[in-house]
């Protein structure tokens, strides 16, 4: 898997670089549009991460340009701006997906792996497991260590989030705007209420406690 | 850029205005002058009809009695003068004067008969030797062929014609002069509101400062509307600066603090040398800091584009009933941990227009505002219904209520209550719900709930005003 970054702040390149390397992604940097748009054309990236004020060539122009010559790498679209409308634009423009500064690291690998998921057509499975915690998609059936454990249809989706991504961090915001669908902070912490009453039904009981709390970035569920 | 400077007199507003007020002026004052003056004239030539009158007179008196008629009838006369005293003369057909009329009046006329010229039933004019005086006569012959001729001078009417001509002729000039200056005066009046306009206007241009205003008057015209208008739109325009200026002011003040802790987090863990677990902490501090700075960030521009109208809404149709399901599914876990009772109670047919994300997030604010600071085992009921021409929500709780005096300033931004102090909170949520419910043109309410506890409502236009 080979991503391409196209960033001309050095330092959020270099930390989406290594994040993206350490997940064991290939990843190509470019410092302006233009160098960005002759990586793009000349390999098959899997995915573009792409800054939207780039000198030389802007993003949006990088992508018109990109998807005029028939090159459907998916793009993921940083940008500072944060209204509606600047959204709308990436996306016409023909990107795939749209982030706002600041974002965090773990969300933006998310969305990488969404975007690829998306490109491959994976198969979609029907069950998931991790450790002795099982879901079945289809029953909407949830077992720990063979007992099974009733869950309410958010605690249940919250469940299928964490466990799709199992072993990688999702951010409070991305739980948010899987399980109610909202893309706005409220202001109290709906979230974390959520999280523990999951973790009341699915942990409490078990001396391994798979549902992690990564103070100030988010949850995950690992094994380990 | 000034208006003074000659060659750019001619196009300003006042010149026009002294033009065509001194032109329309003169132009009266000419035509009336003509009209007078002929009507002068015809009153004048009348005179014509009495001295036809006295030669039919005369004509009938010679031909009954002869000459001595003639003569006796004007005997009569005292004290004559040309003014008052008609010309009558009796000549034979070779012009010899038979009778002539107090003759001292006449003899510096030329009376010699004009050449090749029938005198009878036709005016003629005598000139007068020393004064130009002209004698309008008309002639009859009478049937022993002798000439009867009438006449009046006419030297008092070309003077009053002349003297009339004469005063009219010396009274164009300052008439011309009244005129200008009336108009000069009337522009100068009529565009002193507008003066005081553009002065104000320039003012502010050179100097930046809005809070200078136009003068108005107490006429309530056309251009004193454009000064109250004007005053208006300095008004609004000055709310709007001082809006942003205050938002720039709170954002700067706000970030500060979180800012500083983050600073202060940053600092410590350096300089304590903590062990890998103590970096871990604070480094998850900054992270939630800096996540906190965001939020707020963010609530405050939307809060400042809210309030200075610069906020896009995206109208659509809503279900009222289906929106508040979707925010109290947002909070049913919360309140359950407080073991609070959420309640609602909406019609299923209640649409209004509205933006619908920002109107999610004026109702969970207001259910987050009421599930915050409602106690373990509270209650919260919130109701929509229509009234009118608008749709109301109201979200009612039982928890520690405002104090009444605390009310105005509960939508303040950054306001926070002595009792909601020791809540997390960033004091933003209810600035919020009322600046995005203006900007739909609807109004907030907060009320103590008469069971304990507050009320807030929410009014917003159905239909709102596009």
């Amino acid at each position: 898997m080979r991503i391409l970054v196209v960033e001309d702040d050095k330092k959020i390149a270099s930390f989406v670089a290594r994040g993206l390397k350490e997940a064991g992604f290939a990843v190509d940097q470019a410092e302006n549009g233009e160098d960005g748009l002759l990586l793009a054309l000349a390999h098959p990236y899997d995915t573009a991460v792409l800054d939207l004020m780039l000198p030389k060539l802007d993003g949006l122009s990088l992508i018109e340009e990109l998807r005029k010559k028939k090159v459907l790498t998916p793009v993921l679209i940083l940008s500072a701006r944060r209204s509606v409308d600047d959204r709308v634009k990436g996306l016409q423009a023909g990107g795939d997906d749209y982030l706002t500064k600041p974002f965090s690291f773990v969300e933006l690998l998310a969305r990488v792996q969404a975007l690829i998921r998306r490109a491959s057509r994976e198969t979609e499975p029907t069950r998931l497991v991790t450790g002795d915690l099982a879901i079945d998609l289809l029953a909407r059936e949830v077992t720990r260590a063979g007992s099974r454990i009733d869950l309410q249809p958010r605690e249940f989706a919250l469940l299928e989030y964490l466990m799709r991504n199992a072993g990688r961090v999702v951010s409070k915001t991305m739980i948010l705007e899987h399980v109610w669908g909202y893309d706005f902070d409220p202001l109290t912490n709906v979230v974390d209420v959520l999280v523990s009453r999951l973790r009341n039904k699915v942990d409490r009981q078990f001396e391994k406690k798979l549902i992690q709390t990564h103070r100030g970035v988010g949850y995950a569920l690992k094994t380990s | 850029m000034r208006l003074k400077l000659p060659e750019d007199f001619q196009n300003t507003l006042a010149f026009r205005l002294t033009f065509w007020y001194s032109a329309i002026f003169i132009l009266s004052f000419l035509m009336l002058s003509v009209l007078s003056y002929l009507f002068v004239f015809s009153a004048i030539r009348d005179k014509r009809a009495e001295i036809s009158a006295e030669l039919t007179k005369y004509a009938a008196l010679a031909e009954s009695g002869g000459i001595e008629a003639v003569k006796a009838a004007n005997a009569k006369q005292a004290n004559p003068s040309r003014r008052n005293s008609f010309f009558v003369r009796v000549v034979d057909t070779a012009n010899a004067t038979l009778f002539l009329s107090n003759p001292r009046l006449w003899e510096h006329f030329d009376l010699r008969r004009p050449q090749d010229q029938l005198l009878e039933g036709q005016w003629h004019y005598y000139t007068s030797r020393r004064d130009g005086d002209l004698l309008e006569v008309m002639s009859a012959r009478l049937h022993d062929n002798k000439l009867l001729q009438v006449g009046k001078s006419i030297q008092d009417r070309g003077d009053v014609l002349e003297h009339f001509r004469d005063t009219l002729l010396a009274t164009i000039i300052p008439m011309a002069l009244v005129g200008f200056a009336g108009g000069a005066w009337l522009a100068h009046r009529a565009l002193r509101p507008i003066r005081n306009l553009s002065g104000v206007a320039r003012s502010i241009v050179d100097t930046g400062r809005f809070d200078t205003r136009v003068p108005g008057n107490k006429t309530g015209d056309e251009l004193n509307e454009l000064a109250l208008l004007f005053n208006q739109m300095l008004e609004k325009i000055e709310v709007l600066i001082r809006g942003m200026k205050d938002a720039l002011d709170n954002v700067a003040h706000d970030l500060r603090t979180p800012v500083t802790r983050l600073r202060g987090t940053a600092e410590e863990a350096l300089r304590l040398g903590a062990d890998r677990e103590g970096y871990r902490e604070a480094l998850a501090d900054c992270l939630e800091e800096s996540e906190r700075i965001m939020t707020m960030l963010n609530t405050l521009m939307d809060v400042s584009e809210a309030e200075t109208g610069t906020m896009k809404l995206s109208l659509e149709n809503i279900d009222l009933a289906a929106l508040i399901n979707e925010v109290v599914a947002l909070y049913e876990y919360v309140a359950e941990e407080k073991s609070i009772k959420l309640s609602t109670n909406a019609p299923p047919d209640l649409y209004l227009r509205a933006d619908r994300a920002r109107l999610r997030q004026v109702l969970a604010n207001l259910v987050d505002n009421a599930v915050k600071y409602t106690p373990i085992g509270g209650r919260i009921d919130i109701e929509a219904y229509t009234q009118g021409q608008q749709a109301v929500v109201r979200v009612k709780d039982n928890g520690i209520g405002i104090p009444i005096d605390e009310i105005p300033r509960i939508w303040d931004r950054l306001y926070r209550g002595d009792k909601s102090r020791s809540q997390r909170g960033l004091g933003l949520g209810l600035s919020l719900v009322k600046a995005v419910v203006q900007a739909h043109h609807g109004q907030v309410e907060a009320a103590p709930n008469p069971n304990g506890g507050s009320l807030f409502s929410v009014y917003l236009p159905l239909l709102p005003a596009a």
